[in-house]
């Protein structure tokens, strides 16, 4: 049956086409006339290997390149010309790099009996042998894995008619059975979105099998942006995960959550997994900066990471056990690839600017102000219409201190091997400086990854990475060393500087300048960390890995305030030197075991032993009455004030496995488990069981699906329990802490104990569906979940006439629930490639319980409050009605219709929380050029805007000119409450005044590429070559009034989210980079 | 022999090492191997003290809601909440309010703790240390009880630790039953006490609590009696005012609390009363009524300086050291006249006491032969000799006078119990 024969081979042949545009971009796509008439085909080869880069390879016994043929075409691509003329002729050709093999084709492919094939498994792309390719017999559980030369052997005693090698991230090829050839298999690698390979806990596979909710961004994607941080390049780009900006501090650590916040008091910060170690990622000053934290993520290079995965639902996280109720991040680094060494150089230059500034009043409205405000409150004007006439000083403070900044990275990567042997090895350096002046961060670091198979069953290797880097910071908040807030507070009737030269520091608020250029605060880390792991196959099916992980972390701070800057004046110079340091030993065993058996049915299973410890020490020390400007280390200091040390240490040990059964690609089902214990909690509750199971069915595999517009159509569902543990040590035994008193130690006690205390839990349900169609262009994935987040540590409000201000109790309940919406679709033709992709998340925070329901109140600055049935920390205060026309002051509304106005007449005046929030990106790409434009928007959240408090109540900080609309006289209609110092109306109070609508859409980056692909890498130096010249937060579309809606003041706090207060703005980012490839 | 190499490695990493989980704070002590010992019961008390000192306590908020609150000061700074102190219009969910309200209580949950110890917790301490130490601990309850009435009348009065989180809900007791146990405390207290450092609780620091007490309670007798034994003790008045607060414990303190540079422990009032121009915060700015009331050759005025006007009598401002006079003698003289004058008593007596302070403060003597009179300059001397040292709000509110001066209902003689106590606290609406 040749036919047969042949439509199958098409079908692989077919499959090779359609995946060629990746490797033979430019050749395939020449489109060739051929019009042969009865002349021999070697003509027609004769003609392809003129017109296109391609040469033919065949053996002249098998093929008969004198066969007569009669044949024309009219701009038909080279494959399509082979896909018309050789079928019939019974030869097949396959494309190899520039070459197509010809080779004559099987006779009578069908029941012939093998017991023993043997062959190779190469990367179509380049010829070089793939490992752990699977190679299986149709019908059968017979098989068997490619070794590291890429070879294999199968005896067989069983009928098969063909045999399939699959491998992920490459198509798969379903090979016939002929006689008993040495078989030379070429994988192609796949461009579609289901075969991309996907990392998961403890796993990895093709998208199309997983059967969890995980989101997953390539490398290309992570080094989009220019930034040092690599959490970062993760905002607005996957359904489920919101990044905030806690400031525009450079280096400035953000907020990450995944489908929400699923807890209150704990911690709300997701897991981060860098190949498969949990990794220290938080903020260890203790100099406090007001949401302006370092967290210890940023010491990963974004260049050095292949792919990021984000497990979202229980399914993927329940197997991270305690730590998996707030998702979690998996960071896998490059790793080396075979062949020749390959050296990629990249670097960016840009410069930084501060998009939008509060506009504040000038010397002459500021004056007339503070008059009128006197006169409202029955007192003496305070300057008079000559001290207005004559004032010569006029100081716009925010255009003192910010500045144009430059922002540069270098990035060296090299990286090769053979058969046995591969390395990754980079370098980088990356400085920024900050749009405040003297803010600064600069990173360098390096990473070196390395496998090496020491026989047919060993293989060892390790990933390391050490960085450092420094951070001159300037404080945040009101206080008075942070330079955008004195900025916008200072009058700007004082001078820079006084007549002898020195900074001018008069007034209540601080020169910004004097704070810029002469406060240091140095933040220095020093991080190493790595692992070093080694896997045994103990038999074909089983397998044993032991690894073991480091991570240690110095960060060290040192600040200056010499006596010449405010808060240095107050102690004659003040000088703090901090150090923490942090040291984590992991050490892993997983057995994992994978069995298949006849009718396409497998067996995945993994059991694993992990444990982990963590200990932390740091010192703080504390000088004051400095020698000198000059001498800024507490050697100089006269007075120690204080010198504190400490130490502390936590531990978990965890047992877990997993099994995952599988039909034919068609169905599967999942089962997790973990069992964590934690020296967090007392003996009752130490330990705790996760468990979670999924279950996956492909339709679109199912013989009844018939569908021409579908490629792919799954539904998968999971259900598990996740839990978190990031709470303080001891909190379950009664404690007393010390202090002092009369210079002799004294004790206290510091806290109400809570035996009782265990995990947070997570319960959470997901229904998900992955459709591709249209011929794998338009790719959709919907996922609904509900999380419910249980014994909710809380710290219970006691009386404070108690003592305690609270217990913290596992009380609370919340839910989660939303949808996530992704989809892509791609569109390629010869000249233009285009990529487009839409994400949309929307969840929905509930509070369900807490401890007699009593509410939360009066928390941070925009006096959030948790209260049951509404999301968390939303904001709540007086409703402002509106400036009485009659008395200039603001009339609030008496919810309660009592006639007083008090506290019981606050309400719901905002949520922080938006009500869905995304990312839109888009590629063009014609020729060598491509357009990449991004977009990220957040819609219905509402922003506290704290500042406003601040500068727009005619109190004592400079106003913004929004006052000048303020109400004059008896009869006016404005929105802006009368001048007054005394205020009796508290106009200024935590009101809807001061919250405003925080949705925005954001012009994240526009860039412009040329990019140029050396075809044959051997004949030219540089094999690629890429120019980008890019704009980041380019523009701003919202209400927000403040200079960035991206705010969050209180850092990572949970509860303390969407307020401004003075917040270091985001920069409008302007580079040009480079990346060449030798 | 690969295999068996694999196999130890296996075992080895799997045995569970779960000794690991259990582990011991470092910073601090499990509580019932915190009190063991007398050091021990030392130690815990000088905790008490440590809270008298909080910034929300004697180290900044009493101070403030006497100054600020009343008619002595404004606020001259940024922080907005204590404005409404300034209006007279303290609202529950203000923060400092919040803070006054845990500070004094924070310090009688600590009082009551090693109270319990003392009682219930075997230790080996002589039976009169024992005694001494509880009237210690009876004291600064009883001094924590007084201020709080005195800012809020009826208030939940806790006389047990807080060890169990459950059942800390209670209702408040009147502002009598309050003062019933104060007294009960400190007449326990009273005669016990030997050591006479004024760091510390004394019997002439309970004395003269009685005598404040009483004097609130309308029993003159007692409080001039308590009075005259204090006035009659080793203490005695510094000639020059202005060394009151810039010596360490001289003989004119009765209690004062000590304050180091130690930054755990600080007193910041320095930095709240300097002009911005010396560094400070401005947030205690002396009003110009309370300046202007002083007769200009008044020693106590030498204490404000420049221009506008700042108090002096916390300077330092980058250490923070500066001690809090909670009681010194001159409040006695100044009490026992008031008492006298308000139970008619001799009027010479009276004038004697009101004149030994006037004339330290470098004044004439007073003339007046009437009660109302004297007790109207009584009331003034207290607010010249006691400005900016927590006394003029409480002063106003005990004589009830603060309508009359301040012009506000008697509604607000009293602040509103918090928010916070509100919503935790079921037994209170």
């Amino acid at each position: 049956m040749p036919l047969k024969t042949h439509n199958r081979l098409l079908s692989i042949l077919t499959v090779f086409a359609i995946s060629l545009p990746l490797v033979g971009f430019g050749q395939i796509h020449t489109k060739l006339d051929v019009t042969i008439h009865n002349k021999p085909v070697k003509e027609l080869l004769n003609q392809i290997e003129r017109e296109t880069q391609y040469t033919f390879v065949y053996n002249n016994n098998d093929i008969d390149v004198g066969e007569i043929i009669t044949y024309n075409a009219q701009r038909k691509t080279t494959i399509d010309i082979l896909s018309d003329v050789f079928p019939p002729l019974g030869i097949v050709y396959l494309v190899r790099g520039h070459h197509i093999i010809l080779t004559k084709a099987p006779r009578g492919g069908l029941g012939i009996i093998q017991t023993y094939i043997s062959g190779i498994v190469l990367d179509a792309r380049d010829s070089l042998p793939l490992s752990g390719v699977n190679v299986l017999l149709e019908n059968s559980s017979e098989g068997t894995t490619t070794g590291p030369d890429g070879t294999f052997t199968i005896e067989s005693s069983t009928q098969a008619n063909s045999i399939n090698f699959s491998f992920i991230g490459y198509h798969s090829v379903n090979q016939q059975i002929i006689g008993d050839t040495f078989l030379k298999i070429y994988l192609q690698e796949s461009p579609h979105i289901l075969d991309e390979v996907v990392a998961y806990g403890y796993g990895r596979d093709s998208r199309k099998l997983i059967s969890s909710a995980v989101s997953s961004i390539k490398s290309n994607k992570l080094t989009e942006f220019t930034t040092p941080i690599i959490v970062e390049a993760l905002k607005g780009k996957v359904t489920g995960l919101t990044v905030c900006k806690n400031s525009g501090t450079p280096g400035g650590a953000m907020t990450v959550r995944i489908r929400g916040i699923s807890s209150i008091t704990a911690g709300a910060e997701p897991l981060y997994v860098v190949d498969g170690v949990p990794i220290i990622a938080r903020d260890f000053s203790l100099i406090i900066f007001s949401g302006q934290g370092v967290n210890t993520i940023s010491d990963l290079n974004p260049f050095d990471v292949e792919s990021i995965s984000i497990l979202k639902d229980a399914s993927a996280t329940a197997i991270y056990g305690a730590r998996g109720s707030n998702g979690v991040i998996l960071i896998t680094t490059k790793r080396g690839k075979v062949g020749l060494p390959a050296i990629t150089f990249h670097t960016n230059q840009g410069l930084q600017q501060v998009s939008n500034l509060y506009k504040m009043l000038n010397s002459k409205q500021f004056m007339q102000l503070r008059n009128e405000a006197a006169i409202n409150d029955g007192d003496t004007p305070p300057f008079s219409l000559e001290n207005i006439a004559n004032n010569s000083i006029d100081i716009n403070w925010q255009n003192q201190i910010y500045r144009l900044a430059p922002i540069q990275s270098y990035n060296l990567s090299i990286t090769g091997g053979n058969e046995t042997t591969s390395y990754f090895f980079s370098g980088h350096y990356i400085d920024q400086q900050g749009v405040v002046m003297g803010t600064d961060f600069s990173k360098y670091g390096a990473r070196f990854n390395f496998d090496q198979k020491l026989n047919k069953r060993i293989s060892i290797g390790s990933s390391l990475s050490l960085n450092s880097s420094t951070n001159h910071r300037k404080e945040g908040d009101q206080s008075l060393n942070s330079p955008v807030s004195m900025a916008l507070s200072r009058y700007p009737t004082y001078p820079i500087f006084n007549s002898d030269g020195t900074y001018n520091d008069d007034g209540p608020f601080a020169n910004p300048v004097s704070i810029v250029k002469q406060h240091t605060n140095l933040a220095y880390n020093w991080r190493a960390f790595g692992n070093v792991f080694s896997t045994f196959k103990l038999h074909d099916n089983l397998s044993y890995t032991f690894k073991y992980g480091s991570d240690f972390t110095n960060f060290r701070e040192h600040t200056f305030d010499p006596p010449s800057t405010r808060q240095g004046a107050k102690y004659q110079g003040l000088g703090i030197e901090s150090t923490s340091e942090v040291r984590k030993s992991f050490l892993s065993n997983i057995l994992s075991y994978k069995q298949r058996f006849s009718h396409g049915q497998a067996i995945d299973m993994l059991l694993g032993y992990e444990f982990e410890k963590e200990q932390r020490s740091s010192t703080y020390l504390r000088g004051e009455l400095f020698a000198s400007d000059m001498l800024e280390y507490i050697i100089s200091s006269a007075e120690k004030i204080s010198a504190d040390a400490f130490f502390d240490e936590s531990a978990i040990v965890s047992y877990f496995g997993r099994a995952r059964y599988n039909i034919n690609n068609r169905y599967m089902a999942t089962l997790n488990a973990r069992y964590d214990g934690s020296s967090r909690f007392s003996d009752k509750n130490k330990f705790g069981l996760f468990p979670s199971g999924d279950l996956m069915w492909r339709i679109s595999e199912e013989d009844f699906f018939s569908s021409s517009l579908f490629n792919e159509l799954k539904l998968r569902g999971s259900y598990g329990v996740t839990g978190n543990d990031q709470i303080p040590d001891f909190l379950y035994i009664n404690r007393f802490s010390t202090a002092q008193y009369d210079e002799w130690p004294a004790i206290y006690p510091a806290n109400i104990s809570n035996p009782q205390l265990k995990w947070e839990t997570t319960k959470q349900a997901n229904v998900g569906v992955d459709a591709s169609a249209f011929n794998h262009r338009l790719h959709i994935t919907l996922d609904f979940y509900h999380k419910k987040t249980e014994d909710l540590l809380l710290n219970k409000p006691t009386p404070p006439s108690s003592g305690f201000s609270g217990v913290i109790t596992n009380i609370g309940k919340l839910e989660n629930k939303g949808v996530e919406l992704q989809v892509s679709y791609n569109y390629t033709s010869d000249i233009i490639n285009w990529e487009s992709s839409l994400n949309l998340s929307a969840n929905r925070n509930k509070v369900t319980a807490l401890y007699n329901n009593q509410p939360i109140d009066n928390i941070g600055r925009g006096s959030q409050r948790i209260e049951v049935g509404e999301p968390l920390g939303i904001f709540y205060g007086y409703k402002s009605l509106g400036v009485d026309p009659a008395t200039g002051d603001l009339v609030f509304d008496d919810s309660n219709d009592d006639g007083i106005i008090d506290v019981n007449d606050r309400q719901k005046i905002g949520s922080p929380h938006a009500l869905f929030d995304g990312g839109l990106s888009s590629e063009l790409g014609y020729k060598n050029l491509t357009l990449n434009l991004f977009l990220q928007f957040s819609y219905g959240n509402q922003i506290f805007n704290g500042t406003r408090r601040y500068i727009e109540t005619m109190k004592a900080n400079n106003q913004s000119v929004a006052v000048l609309n303020r109400w004059q006289q008896p009869g006016d209609i404005t929105s802006i409450p009368r001048a007054t110092n005394i205020d009796p109306n508290e106009n200024n109070r935590i009101s809807s005044r001061f919250v405003e609508d925080g949705s925005y859409i954001r012009l994240k980056s526009l860039k412009l590429a040329y990019s140029f692909d050396e075809k044959s890498p051997q004949k030219a130096k540089v094999s690629k070559f890429h120019i980008y010249i890019q704009g980041q937060n380019l523009f701003t579309w919202t209400r927000f009034s403040g200079m960035d809606p991206e705010v969050n003041y209180a850092g990572v706090d949970a509860i303390r989210s969407g307020v401004e207060f003075f917040t270091y703005p985001s920069a409008r980012i302007f580079s040009l980079g480079l990346t060449v490839t030798f | 022999m690969k295999r068996a190499l694999i196999l130890v490695v296996a075992l080895v990493a799997f045995t569970a090492c779960h000794e690991i989980l259990y582990i011991d704070p470092n910073d601090s002590i499990p509580e019932e191997q915190a009190i063991t010992s007398e050091s021990d019961v030392a130690a815990a008390i000088r905790g008490c003290y440590d809270a008298l000192q909080s910034e929300n306590y004697y180290g900044r908020g009493l101070i403030i809601f006497n100054e600020i609150g009343s008619d002595n000061a404004y606020n001259g700074g940024t922080i907005l909440e204590f404005s409404q102190l300034n209006s007279y219009n303290v609202l529950a969910d203000n923060i400092y309010l919040d803070r006054i309200w845990s500070g004094p209580y924070i310090a009688i949950n600590r009082c009551n703790t090693v109270l319990y110890h003392l009682i219930n917790t075997e230790l080996n301490i002589d039976e009169e240390r024992r005694t001494e130490y509880m009237a210690e601990l009876l004291f600064i309850r009883a001094l924590s009880y007084y201020n709080l009435t005195q800012l809020f009348k009826d208030i939940p009065l806790r006389l047990e630790p807080s060890f169990n989180a459950n059942n800390l809900d209670m209702a408040k007791s009147s502002q009598n039953e309050v003062f019933t146990q104060i007294i009960l405390d400190l007449k326990s207290a009273n005669n016990v006490i030997s050591q006479t450092n004024p760091h510390y609780a004394t019997d002439l620091a309970v004395k003269t609590l009685l005598a404040k007490v009483y004097l609130f309670m309308g029993d003159y007798e007692t409080a001039i009696s308590y009075a005259d034994t204090v006035i009659a003790s080793d203490r005695r008045l510094l000639e020059n005012y202005e060394k009151i607060f810039t010596t360490e414990g001289g003989p004119e303190s009765i209690f004062e609390l000590r304050f180091t540079k130690l930054s755990s422990d600080r007193n910041r009032l320095a930095e709240y009363c300097y002009p911005t121009s010396l560094k400070g915060r401005y947030e205690i700015a002396p009003a110009q009524d309370l300046i202007e009331s002083f007769e200009p050759n008044d020693y106590r005025l030498n204490l404000f300086l420049g221009s506008p006007y700042y108090c002096n009598k916390y300077e330092n401002i980058s250490g923070g050291d500066d001690n809090i006079h909670i009681f010194r003698l001159a409040e006695l003289y100044l009490l026992r006249a008031e008492a006298k004058a308000l139970a008619e008593g001799d009027i010479v007596s009276i004038r004697n006491d009101i004149n030994t302070i006037r004339n330290r403060a470098g004044l004439d003597s007073i003339q007046s032969d009437s009660y109302s009179e004297l007790l109207q300059i009584i009331e003034l001397e207290r607010r010249h000799e006691f400005a900016f040292e927590g006394h003029r709000w409480f002063d106003l509110i005990r004589t009830g006078r603060a309508a009359e001066i301040l012009g506000i209902p008697v509604t607000k003689y009293y602040f509103p119990i918090p928010l916070s106590e509100l919503n935790a606290n079921s037994l209170i609406n």
